[in-house]
């Protein structure tokens, strides 16, 4: 267009009053309407396409679904066909897309300019060619061994061609690193049991739980596989329901749903293991077994070990006869964090209770094994710091890790880089090694690539581009076998793949052959694309005991420190942030932690008897000392860990890594030793006591919940399985009597909808693993406040988990009773209940009223709506609501791009000075009516799923319609555990909650 | 002298345009020259100028697209072009492929025919100016409406009769509730909501308005919800 003819225009626009920014307050929308030059066949503007793919957040390869609209994808969630999550996510699943649309992404390869130091974009070609002369001249000088490669442990094709590749290049130097490695139980497996494979645990067949430390519920191996799996057995349901013992020092967000909590020395598990397998040796449950390993066990009697492990002896043997008697437990081993210096033997100890319990083969099976990657140990990564520190390290190649943050700093890798000749990264951040390289080369991310993993024997996820690349990066794949090419001769010879993807097929040809050999090949990868891979039952092999066992050492394993420092130092993987590897999602970073509800930092978790010997509270600032170093963080007091015990979360204290992470927090790995696993040289997490010292000041830790107490308000309810069973019970008989009976909040709706929406929520089944929480962020467009407003208590989270303390209730079954409970746990803490709270959709809401503009309404299907374009602001239906659920945007909060094509087209954003909250998904709701209307018919029920209940590890969230009395939800809010929080305000809210359950050692 | 000349010229020319701009503030209805020029080029229905229906009521296109033309003349069906507006929220712009579809042969050595290949060529994208939009906390949902046979001109006006689209309707919401609450007599409407009704009579649950005065395309009756929810949110 010519300048004279735009100028016209302006001229008409301004002449003809036709413009259109002359009208109102609201923002300007979008001008112009971009058509497509082709229409893709399958993609219908407005309408979302979805594509099966592979969740790449950690190792454990969940199937995933990604919604796609307009080319980008808005939403990901479970595959619901997946083995391993059944549709379902967690939070850090949900927090993917905050990967793909990081602002901080490196755009472009970038190389560091000699003079300035610092970085400068180049483009690929200049960048490929770069590397490929400089590997080059190393392999022609005959020192192609001095190339080295760090990658992460994947099992899929990516993993094959980087073996192919260095295979090719001549150097044996390639190193796989992991932050939590499982290695201690594949070698304990190969000593017991003769097979070095990672079984497969069976919580739903379990219904007695003894977990020596295991985050199983968070970041341990599986965590939606065996939360889903935890659900099924330990929820309240058909008249029974799994008991759940956490053995270890401290009460993590796993340990926080056990039944009892048995709060053991530090690196004592061991010692208990044993001495639970010899009462169950002695008492003669472990039958024809108990003879092989009664020499390993015999020594290990309760007394002994108990006070080692400073409980109770009783305590002991009433964990191994409950473990005997029930009709089918299951040990789990401690977690990564509390790997020890024998962490080996420790897992050995466990299985010798497995097995003389009877389990394997039963809740533990071998056969459907997970697959992971062989990380490299301790001696393999002094070694490259040695070769590196030597001048032998003269190319460093990194993948998919972070090893400056991963690794204790004890280590010395971070002054080793110093001696690197040339460290290249691939890094799709700057992490703090990409920072250090002279070369990036940034990877696509898992959500713009090819690629596939195979998380267990029988699995094979099928990962697929779900958007063009949003920067200019590259598939490593891609770039290896196109140094490849440059290299030319062998090299170019024997990796001849004119790029990734073809690679990728081609590795699954042998796939294709094993699943479906009478297919083309053409159509077994369109389906298995389609589905996001292929799977399969694998069968249960027997194992038999192996001798091996009999020369593993059951040593107590040391701790670094002496008598000047008591603590015993726990540095476990945050559940928001893993290993720290999501620290810069902003989504994650305003995610309360489970436990403390702290958001955007770190801290120490410390009991309050040694807060008191040391005068401090929560908040104020420690001093940690140990053998290897020293840093300064904030103290948060609380039951949860031993008085000899602090804890504190790994993921924060990112130097560089983009504006949410850097200089956020503090890295708990400066304070441990290069420590290892006496027999499989895997690194020790527990290996090093502290000191601790109050500095005098005070540091803020926002902590969003205010109380851990309900004060006897009723909020959380938690009653004994008796007192479940009875109030069941009545209910049942209700129900027999009147089949149609609608629950009253069913009444609060216009008489003539067919609709009355609602919902329930079963507290025994939620793990407060916040998962819904990331779910609803992404799915309703909630922007991210910061800690400073999170101070303010102006975060924007429609939904939350409260985390009570609470003592169980013996009831007369009809409900209400408050009387004195009876305490099974005998724990110091009590239990702890996780309830989800969002708008309740009073069918009496007290905001109604008090509104007065009416922004604020009920609807005739008996949603709370909120009309963003009536409300001015005045806030007095957050103050008039008794569940403090309504949030106000108090700032136009920004989404940088490229975060903003994450938003949800279908939920409006939202502007300074509105009200806004919990809308039950209204869209969903909306387009499932609408599909319904075209067809002619009601919403069946199971159509309208909101985000927080499709993600639901747990399947906690129960959603549909309360008019319908076959519904789901009907019958839930007619269950003898059904109450209301606050009910007796008269809200009438349409989110029912069903009682906890906690069951004790003498209920079964 | 030819330089002279050409200042002369340019001075003319100049002037010209000047008046020709001052003819287009007083005379809005009237094409601009050069578009009107472009028209009758090798236009074999050579539309008049003077008579292009809305024009000066909506913006300048980035290429001159008449719907009097295409839904006029040749009767083309809306659904032919803007496909997706019974199936989607958004009714949609036809792709540039579809244009072509036809225009490959007919017309194919028109000015507005070139650019339209020109932007193929190139690879680009149509910039057309925007002439229907809503506030973001409004979710209008074009399917809805089309398949309660709400007639496109309805809201759009008789785009067959329109050489330049303007915005025919205020969008308000009290236009919108106007309809919506607004008793049908239109008889395909009726009869869209008697086979609803019929459909949710077999269920054995009876049609009810749900709002005073309302049919609720919702409930098995007619017309739309006035309930706030079912647009904003």
């Amino acid at each position: 267009m010519s300048e004279i003819k735009r100028r016209d225009f302006l001229k008409i626009l301004g002449l003809s009053g036709a413009g259109t920014g002359l009208v109102g307050c609201a923002q300007e929308p979008a001008k112009k309407l971009i058509p497509y030059l082709v229409q893709p066949e399958e993609i219908i503007p407005g309408i979302p396409n979805w594509y099966a793919s592979v969740c790449r957040e950690c190792p454990a390869g969940c199937g995933v679904h990604v919604k796609v609209r307009e080319g980008r994808p808005i939403k990901v969630e479970g595959n619901p066909d997946h083995p391993v999550n059944a549709g379902r996510l967690c939070a850090r699943g949900q927090a993917s897309l905050q990967g793909l649309y990081n602002p901080d992404r490196i755009a472009s390869p970038m190389r560091r300019v000699a003079e300035t130091g610092e970085f400068a974009p180049i483009s690929w070609e200049e960048a490929e060619a770069f590397l490929a002369e400089r590997i080059q001249a190393l392999r022609q000088a005959g020192r192609a061994d001095r190339l080295h490669f760090l990658t992460d442990a994947a099992a899929g094709s990516s993993e094959r061609l980087f073996a192919a590749w260095m295979e090719a290049l001549g150097s044996p130097n390639r190193l796989i690193f992991e932050s939590f490695d499982l290695e201690p139980l594949r070698e304990a497996n190969r000593l017991t049991f003769g097979t070095a494979e990672i079984p497969s645990y069976e919580l739903d067949r379990a219904d007695l739980i003894v977990s020596f430390g295991a985050g199983f519920l968070e970041t341990w191996s599986s965590p939606v596989q065996y939360a889903r799996q935890f659900s099924r057995s330990h929820s309240f349901g058909d008249g029974r329901k799994g008991r759940f013992i956490h053995v270890s020092p401290r009460r993590s967000l796993t340990g926080s749903n056990a039944d009892q909590w048995v709060p053991i020395r530090p690196a004592s598990a061991m010692l208990v293991a044993l001495a639970m397998t010899r009462e169950l040796v002695a008492d003669g449950h472990a039958g024809a077994r108990g003879a092989a390993i009664r020499p390993l066990v015999e020594p290990f009697t309760p007394e002994r070990v108990a006070e080692a492990a400073g409980i109770e002896a009783e305590t002991v043997s009433q964990l191994a006869r409950e473990f005997a008697e029930s009709p089918a437990s299951l040990a789990l081993p401690p977690g990564v964090e509390l790997a020890d210096r024998n962490a080996t033997a420790t897992h050995v100890a466990v299985n010798l209770l497995n097995y003389a319990a009877g389990n394997v083969g039963r809740t533990v099976r071998f056969g459907p094994n997970l697959r992971r990657g062989r990380p490299a140990g301790v001696e393999r990564l002094q070694a490259l710091v040695t070769a590196m520190n030597g001048g032998a390290a003269e190319i460093v190649l990194v993948h998919g890790v972070d090893p400056i943050h991963t690794l204790p700093s004890a280590f010395g890798l971070s002054e080793a880089l110093e001696n690197v000749g040339l460290l290249v990264s691939f890094a799709s951040y700057m992490d703090e090694t990409a920072a250090r390289a002279d070369l990036i080369l940034p990877d696509h991310t898992p959500l713009e690539s090819w690629g596939d993993h195979s998380p267990a024997v029988g699995v094979h996820g099928l990962q697929q581009p779900t958007i063009n690349p949003v920067f200019d990066s590259k598939h490593t794949g891609d770039v290896l076998l196109s140094l490849a090419a440059r290299m030319g001769g062998d090299m170019a010879e024997r990796l001849a793949w004119p790029n990734f993807n073809s690679y990728l097929q081609e590795s699954w040809q042998t796939i294709h052959q094993e699943f479906a050999p009478s297919q083309s090949f053409e159509q077994f990868w369109r389906a298995a694309v389609s589905r996001g891979g292929v799977w399969r039952e694998v069968a249960a092999q027997p194992v038999t005991l192996s001798r091996a066992v009999g020369g593993v050492e059951f040593d107590v394993p040391t701790l670094d420190g002496d008598a000047t420092t008591p603590y015993t130092l726990i540095t476990y993987p945050s559940p928001n942030l893993y290993d720290g590897r999501s620290a810069n999602r902003p989504w994650l970073q305003e995610l309360p932690d489970p436990v403390t509800k702290i958001v955007w930092n770190s801290w120490i978790e410390i009991h309050p008897d040694a807060a008191s010997q040391l005068g401090v509270q929560t908040g104020d600032v420690l001093t940690v000392t140990s053998p290897s170093g020293r840093l300064d963080v904030a103290a948060f007091v609380h039951e949860g860990v031993r008085a000899d015990t602090v804890a504190i979360p790994l993921g924060q204290g990112h130097e560089h890594f983009g504006r949410w992470a850097s200089g956020r927090g503090v890295n708990p790995l400066s304070l441990l030793p290069v420590a290892k696993d006496a027999t499989t040289g895997s690194p020790a997490r527990l290996a090093t006591r502290v000191a601790l010292s109050a500095t005098g000041g005070r540091s803020r830790l926002v902590v969003v919940q205010g109380s851990d107490d309900d004060q006897g308000r009723e909020i959380a309810e938690v009653v004994s399985l008796a007192a479940a069973l009875e109030a069941e019970e009545h209910a049942h008989v209700a129900i027999e009597r009147e089949p149609d009976a609608l629950v009253e909040s069913a009444q609060d709706a216009d008489p003539k909808s067919p609709y009355r929406w609602g919902m329930a929520i079963d507290l025994s089944s939620c793990i407060g693993c916040s998962a819904c929480v990331t779910a609803c962020y992404a799915e309703n467009n909630i922007p991210v406040v910061g800690e400073e407003n999170c101070a303010q208590g102006r975060e924007m989270a429609w939904l939350r988990i409260e985390s009570y303390y609470e003592h169980v209730v013996e009831e007369n079954g009809h409900g209400g009773g408050h009387g004195e409970g009876a305490v099974h746990d005998e724990s110091k803490g009590s239990h702890v209940v996780h309830l989800p709270m969002m708008c309740q959709h009073c069918g009496n809401a007290p905001c109604e009223p008090v509104c007065p503009v009416y922004a604020t309404y009920h609807n005739p299907e008996g949603l709370n709506v909120q009309v963003y374009n009536r409300c001015v602001g005045t806030r007095y239906c957050s103050n008039n609501c008794p569940y403090k659920v309504r949030r106000f945007e108090w700032f136009d909060f920004e989404f940088p791009y490229p975060l903003n094509l994450q938003l949800n087209p279908d939920v409006t954003v939202r502007q300074k000075g509105v009200m806004e909250k919990c809308t039950f998904c209204v869209q969903r709701i909306m387009s499932a009516r609408s599909d319904a209307n075209a067809r002619g018919r009601d919403v069946a029920d199971g159509e309208v799923v909101p985000a927080c209940a499709q993600t639901c590890p747990a399947e906690a969230i129960v959603f549909g319609n309360l008019r319908d009395s076959n519904s789901r939800v009907s019958k839930l809010a007619r269950s003898g555990r059904a109450y209301h929080v606050l009910g007796e305000l008269n809200t009438r809210p349409a989110v029912t909650y069903l009682k906890e359950v906690a069951r004790g050692h003498e209920e079964g | 002298m030819p330089s002279n000349r050409r200042r002369a010229l340019s001075v003319g020319l100049t002037g010209l345009a000047g008046l020709a701009l001052i003819a287009l503030v007083f005379q809005l209805q009237r094409p601009h020259p050069a578009l009107s020029a472009a028209l009758v080029q090798g236009d074999q229905f050579s539309l008049d100028p003077d008579t292009l229906v809305g024009w000066g009521r909506g913006p300048v296109q980035p290429i001159f697209f008449s719907h009097r033309r295409h839904a006029g003349v040749y009767e083309m069906d809306c659904l032919y072009c803007h496909s997706n507006a019974d199936k989607s929220a958004w009714a949609a712009m036809p792709p540039v492929e579809l244009c072509l579809g036809c225009h490959r042969v007919v017309r194919a050595a028109s000015s507005e025919i070139q650019k339209l290949r020109g932007y193929q060529e190139r690879g680009e994208a149509i910039p057309w100016e925007r002439v229907y939009w809503a506030y973001d906390f409004v979710q209008f949902n074009h399917g809805r409406h089309v398949r309660a046979e709400v007639e496109c001109e309805e809201c759009h006006g008789k785009v067959e009769e329109h050489d330049v689209i303007y915005k025919w309707a205020p969008l308000t919401m009290g236009w919108c509730l106007e309809c919506h609450k607004k008793p049908q007599e239109d008889e395909a409407k009726l009869a869209a909501a008697a086979r609803n009704a019929a459909l949710f009579g077999e269920r054995g649950r009876e049609s009810h308005g749900l709002y005073p005065r309302s049919i609720d395309s919702d409930y098995g009756v007619l017309s739309g919800p006035i309930d706030c929810a079912a647009c904003h949110y």
